[in-house]
């Protein structure tokens, strides 16, 4: 009896934890409408979406141009990411050796990692003076910049995503179409490429979206003037900038005007990702219902398969080429910040002491860093695992409970850091009274974090050979019991590197950390009081021209945790598959 | 012919790249417009600059908006057409400030009321929850002669004469915290005096101090989260209501440019115009 009681109290609890991600997604989409449909009623809808002057001292918030300006970045953004991106994804996947694939993954891992202040940072120190004595206004900043530093900031999205998805189509169609005598370039192009067409589709959608939601990058490259963009080179603000920009100091209907702001980005970001399940679920029926009509072809509208030399040159080249820009901006902003922060490396700045008008050191941004990470993986590490193990191991047929906690992961990872950082700042600090806070800063950033950690634990449970579990039945012992014992230990490669994920985002996270966690240079001590991260100092000390040199230093540190991280995730993985091959 | 998507992709790519190309080079030649720079509309010393130069808010015609002191003085340094406004003591050497009217931004001709960009540091406090023990100790201490030296070796002007030196009245058994937070131009000038102030206490001070606009140090300082708002503008009449001021020092307001631009004097009526977007080149200045 006592053992039945036991089993049904954990799954008690691994439910209620699955449901917590549901309530999340409720509470923060029913904070943003509480709070900003209101103040758009207030203005008046039409105003609002449709106004074109932004003028808080004067009550006008209309955010026309900032939506205009956020779809032409994303675009143009898109437009360099997209094309980049696959290119380099169709190189690595067919034109070099599994070592050198390697490889280039795993640069490519770093590129991702590498936080967005520092894409920022590179943008203001390296492209706007460049741009400001080309360009015919002056001016560095603006879409030029912004869509420059956005377009490499998704490349690495775009490109994992394609490389898997190029992975995993059909290698019975190359095969066919090389045994018809088609050359290598033909049978990519024509016949791979196409096949792989949904998951290029959806790398390019994701990517789209992550271009959205970016922040700190934007703010610092963009100019922030909420004016329509008319041309490259002037400065313009967008949806995101327009939030970071005037947040902490807007008070009653303006205050709500921004959460309204952030309320439409996340109406944008939930058009791609409904867009992008509506397109997977289409053309995933097509491929199994529709063949292609060949009698439907006319002579103009038929496929042409044959390549002609030239275009097959030219084509590789062309992917060459994009792999070469691609690892050339990674090898740049790292040579950058190497080569300008490593003379202004020493002790002191990194472990001096902390005074009150002294010089700068960043011992407080990293011990506030730390304790970040720590409470952060405290709370997030054990509801993700819950819930992971709920989806995995207690969900044999799909109910519509577990369809609706697999949406709620889906949306809460597709939601953008600086509607976390509002989220967090006005529910945590403000509504909950814990003011800027390490422990706000945490449990914001447990939030965002759990889809990250429920992914990468869910899949490695289900790496785990189901019959080790039957085994373990057999043996007359319970299914909590097998989880603990059998299930989680085969999985812990897995459930490490999620987490090492998570700490990889906890570092590079500005604007969530900026919004609540504050900029307090001192050393924090408790978990109640406010804090700088690595990252936000690095983005302060940016901004005050004053510093730069250690702003370089403070992004050579920031680059050595990501690598480290990098690294740390990329033998556990090895680890993992080695261990695992062993059963 | 239908080639396939992917060609097309390729030269979509490659035409949007080539155009960029054209629209930078295009770009070159010829004497380029002011590139006028603004603070963020929380900002203290945009709303006191715009008080001095007689313009509505909502009129500002500018090019850039900054959210931090210091990038106004990276970009002015940068590019020889900018034109920008920070606080006189974090002014350096990068960047070329302008006479206005003819007079120099030096602080003894704020003293002397002959230069006429300047305005006040406020701290503000709560008045309903009055002063903290540690905020009241502090608040002796900034009226102090130790902290007049500080102030003028800031390079702001002290507002309190015949200071008499500071005597602690006070003395803490355990650790006081002080949360500040508002106007970044008002930053470094705190944390100086705090250093000083701390050792007088000997560590049973401690400062937790967030630096992000006047504005949202009055409106900190107004609901009771901070102890000390730091605002570099005069507090308005309706937000004297709920906090009280305590008037820090004096600081000018220098308008700088590059310091390869020939410009060097300005009138406020010219600055206004710029602002304003009705000058738009730094040669129409000298007309």
């Amino acid at each position: 009896m006592e053992k039945r009681l036991k089993e049904k109290a954990m799954k008690l609890i691994y439910e209620s934890s699955a449901f917590l991600g549901i309530a999340v997604v409720v509470v923060i989409t029913a904070f943003l409408l509480s709070m900003g449909l209101p103040s758009m009623l207030e203005i008046g809808i039409f105003e609002f979406l449709f106004g074109t002057t932004w003028n808080p001292a004067n009550n006008e918030f209309g955010i026309f141009p900032m939506i205009v300006n956020t779809i032409i970045v994303t675009a143009f953004s898109g437009l360099i990411g997209v094309t980049i991106g696959r290119f380099t994804a169709i190189f690595i996947c067919y034109f070099v050796g599994t070592k050198l694939k390697k490889v280039l993954m795993q640069l490519v891992q770093l590129l991702a990692g590498i936080p967005s202040v520092i894409f920022g940072f590179f943008g203001v120190q390296v492209l706007v003076p460049l741009f400001s004595t080309l360009s015919s206004s002056g001016i560095g900043y603006g879409v030029m910049t912004s869509s420059i530093i956005l377009g490499i900031m998704i490349l690495p999205t775009v490109i994992s995503i394609s490389v898997s998805s190029l992975e995993n189509a059909d290698k019975l169609h190359i095969e066919g179409a090389l045994a018809l005598g088609a050359s290598k370039e033909q049978s990519i192009y024509n016949v791979a490429v196409p096949s792989a067409k949904t998951g290029l589709m959806s790398a390019a959608i994701l990517g789209i979206g992550r271009a959205v939601g970016e922040t700190m990058a934007i703010v610092m490259v963009s100019g922030n003037i909420p004016e329509f963009a008319t041309s490259f080179f002037q400065g313009i603000r967008t949806l995101t900038g327009n939030i970071v920009l005037e947040m902490s100091y807007a008070e009653g209907l303006h205050e709500g005007a921004l959460v309204a702001t952030g309320l439409v980005l996340f109406v944008m970001i939930l058009f791609v990702t409904v867009g992008l399940n509506i397109y997977k679920t289409r053309s995933g029926k097509m491929k199994k219902g529709k063949k292609i009509v060949l009698d439907k072809c006319t002579e103009s509208s038929c496929p042409q398969y044959v390549l002609s030399r030239t275009k097959e040159k030219a084509i590789k080249a062309f992917s060459l080429g994009c792999t070469s820009v691609t690892m050339m901006s990674l090898v740049g902003i790292v040579l950058f910040v190497l080569v300008k922060g490593l003379p202004h490396l020493s002790f002191d700045f990194v472990f001096g002491a902390f005074e009150y008008g002294g010089s700068i050191t960043l011992l407080p941004s990293i011990v506030t860093t730390l304790m970040l990470i720590g409470f952060t993986v405290m709370m997030s590490v054990p509801i993700g695992v819950m819930t992971a193990i709920f989806l995995c191991e207690y969900t044999k047929n799909d109910s519509q409970f577990v369809k609706l906690v697999r949406m709620s992961i889906e949306t809460l990872a597709g939601i953008p850091s600086i509607i976390f950082g509002l989220f967090g700042m006005m529910f945590f600090c403000e509504l909950m009274g814990m003011g800027y806070s390490i422990m706000a800063g945490a449990l914001t950033l447990t939030l965002m974090n759990l889809p990250t950690i429920i992914r990468t634990t869910e899949q490695s449970i289900l790496e785990v050979p189901q019959s080790l579990r039957e085994a373990s039945y057999a043996l007359g012992v319970g299914k909590t019991t097998t989880i603990f014992r059998i299930v989680l230990p085969s999985a812990m490669g897995g459930i490490l590197n999620g987490i090492i994920l998570s700490i990889g985002r906890i570092v590079s996270e500005s604007a969530v950390v900026l919004f609540t966690v504050g900029s307090t240079k001192s050393m924090p001590t408790s978990p109640m009081s406010s804090g700088i991260s690595l990252a936000v100092y690095m983005y302060i000390l940016a901004g005050e021209g004053l510093h730069v040199n250690e702003a370089y230093g403070a992004a050579v540190v920031l680059l050595v945790i990501v690598l480290m991280t990098n690294l740390a995730s990329h033998f556990i993985k090895n680890f993992a598959q080695r261990k695992n091959s062993k059963i | 012919m239908i080639k396939s998507r992917l060609s097309k992709l390729l030269l979509v790519g490659v035409m949007f790249m080539m155009s960029a190309m054209t629209i930078v080079l295009v770009g070159c030649g010829g004497e380029k417009n002011i590139t006028v720079i603004s603070r963020e509309a929380g900002s203290g010393t945009r709303s006191a600059f715009e008080d001095i130069i007689g313009i509505d808010s909502g009129d500002v015609k500018a090019s850039l908006i900054s959210d931090k002191t210091n990038n106004v003085l990276t970009e002015v340094s940068n590019n020889i057409n900018a034109i920008g406004y920070v606080s006189l003591g974090s002014l350096n050497d990068t960047v070329k400030p302008l006479k206005v009217g003819g007079v120099e931004a030096t602080s003894e001709n704020i003293v002397s009321g002959t230069y006429s960009m300047s305005r006040p540091f406020e701290l503000v406090y709560n008045t309903q929850n009055g002063m903290t023990n540690v905020t009241a100790e502090f608040a002796n201490f900034i009226k102090s002669s130790q902290a007049n030296d500080i102030i003028v070796a800031e390079g702001y002007i002290p507002v309190v004469n015949d200071a008499k030196e500071y005597e602690v009245t006070t003395s803490f058994d355990s650790k006081q915290v002080l949360k500040v937070s508002g106007s970044t131009s008002v930053e470094p000038l705190f944390e100086k005096l705090f250093a000083e102030f701390e050792s007088f206490h000997s560590d049973k001070v401690v400062l937790e101090m967030t630096a992000n606009g006047s504005g949202t140090g009055i409106s900190n300082a107004t609901d009771g989260t901070v102890d000390i708002g730091m605002s570099s503008r005069e507090i308005k009449d309706s937000e004297k209501e709920k906090v009280s001021v305590i008037t820090l020092a004096k600081d000018g307001i220098a308008v700088v440019v590059n310091l390869d631009n020939p410009v060097s004097d300005i009138s406020i009526e010219s600055l206004n115009k710029i602002y304003a977007g009705e000058i738009i080149k730094f040669s129409s200045l000298t007309i």
